[in-house]
């Protein structure tokens, strides 16, 4: 009998199987022919992630016949759908090394949902104090337990996993809301001041993936691939000052200075001034009772270069700055630059691509803030720490270009290379997300149509 | 080693049916900018499969368990491991829209998530009384089913396959299976069919 019973299963199984393939093949067999209401579907699909209801589909119809592509695209932005899979999934990748859209929820995607949700800034995912988490109260009505949310915590992505786990609807500003990063605690009550965070840079899936070991270059690196789409071999200049080199790059590798000079010196020149407003962090791992490790966090410590006491001052400064990652391996070249906070430079970051080539990123003063001083808006040419660092960047037009680039290839399927005629979309894309006060919502619906109507030209 | 052969012919079907327009070189003057053939077909990833699958089944995705055992296709009641604790579906299914990315393997993972889906949303309709009882009842019903699921899951779908051809194929495929099962299960069959409309290519791409 169990045979039998498995017999059957295989074949309803296969069958299943190979029914199911014949009715795929059969679906696209004469898409060609698009009618102006199938455009209106696809379009409304792209964004929402999921068909439309009997009642959007007669808004799409209505539109459709209006020739109202804007409008299919907004009623589409406003389905839980859009929020939920399509936002989530074009905000992943910019999460983890291998930009991936498959890696669980987390505290560095959420920030970057909830603010296309909100229709904020978008830049402000690159320097405010700012994260999003489940209203634990409200979710109650949800997933029943509200112990089984537990609370969001700045070391684990406890939280933010069962958020996904529990199908929390993303786009409800009740279950799902803005917070301060800076109240996130660890293990020990304490996490970083609002001064001391930068947007999504700072959160603990960017701990995981960006900050921890290495040399905090590739919190720089990502910086540019995930918000400027660019890496750092597309800003290659060898004619820029290498003053602010640090002393681990190898001046004479292999014996031979002009591979310093042609290409080592061609990327350190540019990222390592930056990279020096990351200095003082780090992460941290959080253990528990028994001293079992329960997650990592991004640690800010200024201790980590100040003497520490009872030492002789040289040997305290040296035993520190060993074991400061961003000083390691300094005998290949002692003589290059060297962060100390005597100096007065340890968070200092130096931007060299305001002029020369690398101008193309398009620096720009940033936008004042409510209530601040004309003397704390960020200078594009140097700060200090990595908020004004986060606020330069954010305010570059090749920010809005990358983000134009990211929200058409999301909603239109392309990758690169682009035509010279997408090339032009983007710039569009970008001035039209400038002058929106950048909103993500507005992005996506700007560049799905732009998307659709580019492919009805063809 | 059946399934990959019906797999590889459909993935093929798919690929040299899908409206595209490649230019040939020996057509291009210097100077001439290629275009890239592009697809206007997209494939639904994890996130959008598992909506999708829930808005037309009336499942509620909060409301499913979270475990992660090996679901037996068609008989298993109550037990899913759709979201991602566990090494569960999310990582099998399509990442992203892109349609040069889908594989067969995608497409196993897709009938996989919708058998999940059908087993609850077949549950629920007969705890409410709903359905044919018996398989005689279904056999005498059967066009009926179809054509509800064809216009439930299927409504908005830009070009569908032909209702007679499909009612043909499912009745085809409910014979075969009843033909080596002796005991009354309609209950499965309906679960089959369910899963049948809900993993093509009208649900899974847009």
């Amino acid at each position: 009998m169990k045979n039998a019973k498995s017999e059957i299963q295989k074949s309803s199984g296969l069958k299943a199987l190979g029914l199911s393939m014949v009715l795929f093949s059969l679906g696209y067999s004469s898409m060609a022919s698009a009618a102006t209401l199938e455009t209106g579907i696809r379009l409304f699909q792209r964004l929402s992630g999921v068909p439309p209801t009997s009642g959007e589909l007669s808004q799409i119809e209505d539109l459709a016949a209006a020739n109202n592509l804007k409008g299919i695209a907004e009623l589409a932005t406003n389905t839980r759908g859009f929020i939920n899979t399509t936002v989530k999934a074009w905000a992943a990748p910019m999460s983890n090394v291998s930009a991936q859209a498959s890696v669980e929820f987390n505290d560095f995607t959420a920030t970057i949902v909830g603010l296309v949700r909100d229709e904020a800034p978008l830049d402000q995912m690159m320097w405010d104090d700012v994260t999003y988490v489940g209203n634990r109260a409200n979710l109650l009505a949800v997933v029943g337990n509200p112990i089984s949310v537990p609370q969001p915590a700045y070391y684990r992505n406890d939280h933010w996993r069962q958020l996904e786990l529990k199908g929390v609807d993303l786009n409800d500003p009740s279950l799902f809301e803005r917070a301060l990063q800076s109240s996130l605690s660890d293990a020990r009550g304490a996490a970083l001041l609002p001064e001391q965070t930068m947007g999504v840079m700072t959160s603990h899936a960017s701990a995981e993936a960006f900050l921890q070991a290495g040399t905090n270059r590739r919190m720089v690196r990502f910086m540019l691939i995930d918000f400027m789409c660019v890496d750092m071999e597309q800003l290659h200049d060898t004619t820029l000052s290498d003053f602010m080199v640090r002393r681990d790059v190898p001046r004479n590798a292999g014996g031979d200075s002009r591979t310093y000079i042609n290409t080592c010196a061609g990327c350190h020149a540019g990222m390592d001034p930056l990279a020096n407003a990351f200095n003082l962090y780090d992460t941290f791992t959080v253990v528990g009772g028994m001293q079992e490790p329960l997650g990592i966090m991004v640690k800010y410590d200024s201790a980590k270069v100040q003497n520490i006491p009872g030492l002789p001052q040289n040997k305290a400064e040296t035993m520190v700055e060993q074991a400061n990652k961003v000083t390691r391996n300094y005998q290949n070249y002692p003589e290059g630059f060297r962060p100390r906070q005597q100096d007065g430079n340890i968070e200092r970051w130096v931007n060299q691509w305001t002029v020369g080539q690398n101008s193309f990123l398009g620096f720009r003063t940033p936008a004042k803030q409510v209530g601040e001083p004309d003397s704390d808006v960020p200078n594009i040419n140097m700060g200090n720490g990595i908020k004004s660092l986060g606020r330069v960047f954010g305010a570059t037009t090749q920010f809005s270009r990358c983000m134009a680039q990211r929200a058409y290839s999301s909603v239109c399927n392309r990758k690169a290379p682009y035509s010279q005629k997408e090339i032009g979309l983007f710039a569009n894309l970008a001035e039209s997300f400038d002058n929106q006060g950048r909103s993500g919502k507005a992005l996506f619906v700007d560049s799905a149509v732009a998307c659709i109507e580019n492919e009805m030209g063809e | 080693m059946k399934i990959n052969k019906i797999s590889s012919i459909s993935a093929l079907l798919l690929f040299t049916t899908v409206s595209c327009s490649p230019q040939f070189v020996d057509q291009l003057a210097a100077g001439d900018e290629v275009e890239l053939p592009k697809a206007n077909v997209s494939v639904r990833s994890f996130d959008q499969i598992n909506e999708t699958m829930s808005a037309l089944t009336g499942v509620n995705i909060s409301k499913l368990p979270a475990r992660s055992i090996t679901v037996d296709m068609v008989t298993t009641v109550g037990n899913d491991f759709i979201r991602p604790e566990g090494g569960g579906l999310k990582s099998e299914l399509p990442s992203n829209n892109n349609l040069a990315e889908f594989n067969a393997s995608h497409q196993g993972a897709i009938i996989r998530m919708a058998a999940i889906y059908c087993n609850q949303h077949i549950n629920a309709e007969r705890a409410l009384g709903n359905g044919p009882a018996s398989v005689a009842a279904l056999n005498a019903s059967i066009d009926n089913v179809v054509e509800g699921y064809y216009e439930k899951f299927w409504g908005t779908c830009a070009v569908k396959p032909e209702i007679d051809g499909v009612k043909s194929e499912i009745r085809r495929l409910l014979s075969d299976l009843q033909s080596v099962q002796a005991t009354d299960v309609a209950d499965e069959y309906l679960k089959l069919t369910c899963s049948v409309f809900l993993s093509s290519s009208c649900v899974t791409m847009f």
